[in-house]
């Protein structure tokens, strides 16, 4: 008859064995929670939300109009583009860029103005080196700015002629109107008069208009609105703190995966399954003693991070610490499951770490830790939401910065999906317990 | 369900093992009754853990059946499992656990109590590891491995104990105190099923299997018996005053107490197989005198299983031989 107690000591031998082998290796847990906290600090302190400096040299003909004007143009862009130099000479400049002495070179258009007059549009043509897409991108957005800089400069000084000619032409249309009132009086009963009367009533239209238009500054003609954006989220975070629940969530998860991949394809390559297979041992009391110990391990090392990541960089927690914990325990309990996987697919250690090594690549791609899930692929999200981090993730900025679990569905499929891939390890691990 | 109180504690019935058309054991048959140190002798290769392996229900057999404790391996309960010890060829517990802690989890795996630490000690004093406790388990030696596995297979008082290779690699002193611990064991009423590359560790047995490089059971039996079938009889060994003539061999083949081969041995020895040393030595001074022999000693002769082991190794190559033939 089966003897609930026995079954309680049996699964307790794997929780302190376990537990007693990590807990032995003082550097690893040193490096499980001092590691990415130190990492983390790193990453806030030195992160600089600025885009990069890129020095640049401007090709322009001698004899070209804007010449004198392109350096005010790329200073209006402030420090991402420092102001390298004017020259006329393409084929210096593209060697110095080749060289790597510059990073851009920009070749203004000749006879810009006549271009314009001709219904053409004179091109801005930027010359770069870069490899990193992203870098590529960002040079297109800074060639964007350069020329919308350039166009509203040219549109303002514009506006400012259009003023000064109507300001020119103001005292002429005060005199038209005046003579115009003069010649009215002068007509008086005749029926002329009324066509006089409407002749000052539109100079002096005229004349409000001329006023208007001089009132109004030339940056107001060209750019009429501006935009202004306000945050009513409750919290403002730097972009280090808004990286803490990703950096904890996939910390736990490779922790987890690591652990328990590890643990039972250890047990089998030690023979001691063996061992097990003749005792009373059964699958669900080994299992079930390696998912607490892990459990705890896990628990407490995520005790710790949090308590680094709250009182060292300030990390807010807005939501009830109830929800944080749930949140964490459901992304244990899955990981661990996950790695249990891993452990009784693989046959040797070296293979269990690399399964948790792709998981990890995985995770740190798909699970909107480096891009925002609406930026892949819906047929690539299915990965994503394959992988236990994507649900925690979602889950714990909502905790820490948004104050609640507004999706609780996520947090029943992280503990469900956690549960289903449970069953399927019990049913493996009993299956490579019974006999060969 | 227990085995029967005078039922056998193993029996194995032409039980056979194949793996991928390879024969690891063949066609073995044994009984082993309660209480009874059983010896498991052959060379490396032979199936002495594949059978170990059939007999826990680690390994399914191909063919043949077995109980255990009254039960089928594969059919195992609870119960019949916790009278099961099992101490495997290999170290399987864990280097960095130290010896007590080891302890503690095999302990923990057959589900004994918290009041345990008593019984540990007990088994610690037994295979002299108390003031090793401390240690973590890759830091002691092979030999202390070896205890340690041997502890932790005993924790638990099964009533069966299946010990595979529990001997190997260490030196003779401490086996020797193995098997006196085995013999304690035995006294207390546990079955112990042991396997062994060290031929001469059979003495202590009450039982002996000898297994061919070929996974056959070439004979099983008590020791003595194990002797006598090996050789055709009991030796007696006789030194003459003066060196040994052909003649006196010749004569001696003839006598009808002599029931095998006689031989001799350097100058003057004569190694000679009878039926009962007893009763042959009596006839062998007898007939010294009469043929005015000088006989300096006549005793029995216990050859060393060593010898015993190549014997019967040779007897049933020859007989496999001639079968085939």
């Amino acid at each position: 008859m089966m003897n609930p107690w026995r079954s309680v000591v049996r699964s307790g031998a794997f929780v302190g064995k376990e537990v007693t082998e990590v807990v032995r290796q003082p550097r690893l847990l040193l490096v499980l929670v001092l590691g990415p906290f130190l990492i983390l600090l790193l990453f806030g302190l030195g992160y600089r939300d600025e885009a990069r400096s890129r020095e640049t040299v401007f090709v322009v003909s001698q004899d070209n109009p804007v010449r004198d004007q392109v350096s005010e143009f790329a200073e209006s862009l402030g420090p991402q583009v420092v102001f390298g130099g004017v020259t006329a000479d393409m084929d210096a400049a593209l060697s110095r860029l080749e060289q790597g002495e510059i990073d851009l070179v920009v070749e203004v258009p000749d006879d810009p103005y006549e271009r314009v007059r001709a219904d053409e549009h004179p091109t801005f043509v930027l010359m770069h080196r870069e490899i990193n897409p992203v870098q590529t991108g960002f040079v297109g957005r800074l060639g964007r700015a350069y020329v919308d800089e350039v166009n509203r400069e040219v549109q303002e000084r514009i506006a400012e002629d259009t003023q000064q000619r109507s300001r020119d032409l103001e005292d002429e249309v005060k005199s038209a109107h005046a003579l115009a009132l003069s010649l009215e009086r002068s007509l008086a009963a005749r029926p002329e008069a009324l066509r006089a009367g409407e002749l000052a009533d539109e100079l002096e239209l005229m004349q409000r208009g001329i006023d208007e238009l001089s009132l109004v500054k030339p940056e107001v003609i060209v750019r009429p609105f501006v935009t202004e954006v306000r945050n009513v989220s409750e919290v403002s975070l730097t972009l280090s703190t808004y990286f803490v629940p990703s950096v904890i969530v996939l910390l736990l998860q490779h922790m987890a995966v690591t652990f328990a991949a590890l643990s039972i394809v250890r047990d089998r390559r030690q023979g001691s399954v063996e061992l097990f297979r003749v005792s009373p041992m059964t699958s669900s009391e080994m299992l079930f003693g390696k998912y607490v110990a892990y459990m705890i391990l896990g628990g407490a090392v995520g005790a710790v991070l949090t308590v680094a990541v709250v009182y060292g960089l300030g990390a807010p927690i807005l939501g009830s610490w109830l929800n944080y914990t749930l949140v964490l325990a459901a992304l244990l309990f899955a990981s661990l499951s996950a790695g249990f996987l891993i452990s009784l697919v693989s046959n040797t250690e070296t293979q269990a770490v690399q399964y948790s090594m792709l998981l990890l690549l995985t995770s740190v791609f798909f699970s909107g830790f480096l891009v925002i899930l609406d930026a892949l692929a819906p047929y690539v999200r299915v990965v994503s939401w394959l992988l236990p981090a994507t649900y925690a993730i979602e889950l714990l900025r909502e905790v820490m910065f948004r104050g609640a679990l507004f999706e609780p569905r996520l947090l029943y499929v992280l503990a469900g999906g956690g549960a289903v891939l449970a069953v399927v390890d019990w049913l493996l691990l009993r299956s490579r317990m019974s006999r060969l | 369900m227990a085995a029967q109180a005078n039922g056998p504690v193993i029996r194995a019935e032409h039980l056979t093992k194949r793996f991928d058309g390879e024969t690891a054991v063949d066609d073995v048959s044994f009984e082993i009754p309660r209480g009874a140190i059983f010896g498991y002798i052959g060379p490396s290769g032979s199936g002495k853990t594949t059978t170990i392996r059939m007999l826990t229900g680690v390994y399914r057999a191909t063919s043949g059946s077995v109980s255990v404790l009254g039960a089928e391996p594969g059919e195992f309960g609870r119960a019949v499992r916790e009278q099961i010890g099992y101490m495997p060829q290999d170290f399987v517990l864990y280097p960095d656990l130290t010896v007590w802690e080891n302890l503690q989890f095999s302990a923990s795996v057959y589900g004994m109590g918290f009041r345990r630490s008593r019984r540990i000690h007990e088994l610690l004093e037994f295979v002299e590891l108390e003031e090793h406790r401390s240690k973590q388990a890759k830091n002691i030696s092979g030999g202390m491995q070896r205890r340690l596995s041997l502890a932790a297979s005993l924790l638990h008082r099964p009533e069966l104990v299946f010990l595979d290779e529990p001997t190997a690699g260490i030196d003779p002193v401490l086996r020797r105190k193995f098997w006196d611990r085995f013999r304690e064991l035995q006294a207390e009423g546990t079955t112990l099923f042991i396997t062994t590359q060290y031929v001469g560790e059979t003495v202590f047995c009450d039982l002996v299997g000898v297994m061919a490089e070929d996974g056959r059971l070439v004979a099983l039996d008590t020791p003595d018996a194990l002797r006598r079938r090996a050789f055709g009889g009991e030796m007696v060994v006789i030194n003459l005053v003066e060196a040994v003539e052909p003649r006196l061999l010749r004569e001696l083949r003839g006598m009808d107490f002599v029931t095998g081969r006689v031989r001799r041995e350097g100058e003057t020895g004569v190694h000679m197989v009878v039926d009962d040393a007893a009763t042959a030595i009596p006839l062998v001074l007898e007939w010294g005198r009469a043929s005015g022999l000088q006989i300096d000693s006549a005793e029995e002769y216990n050859p060393p299983f060593d010898d015993v082991f190549v014997e019967l190794m040779n007897r049933s190559n020859g007989e496999r031989s001639g079968g085939e033939s």
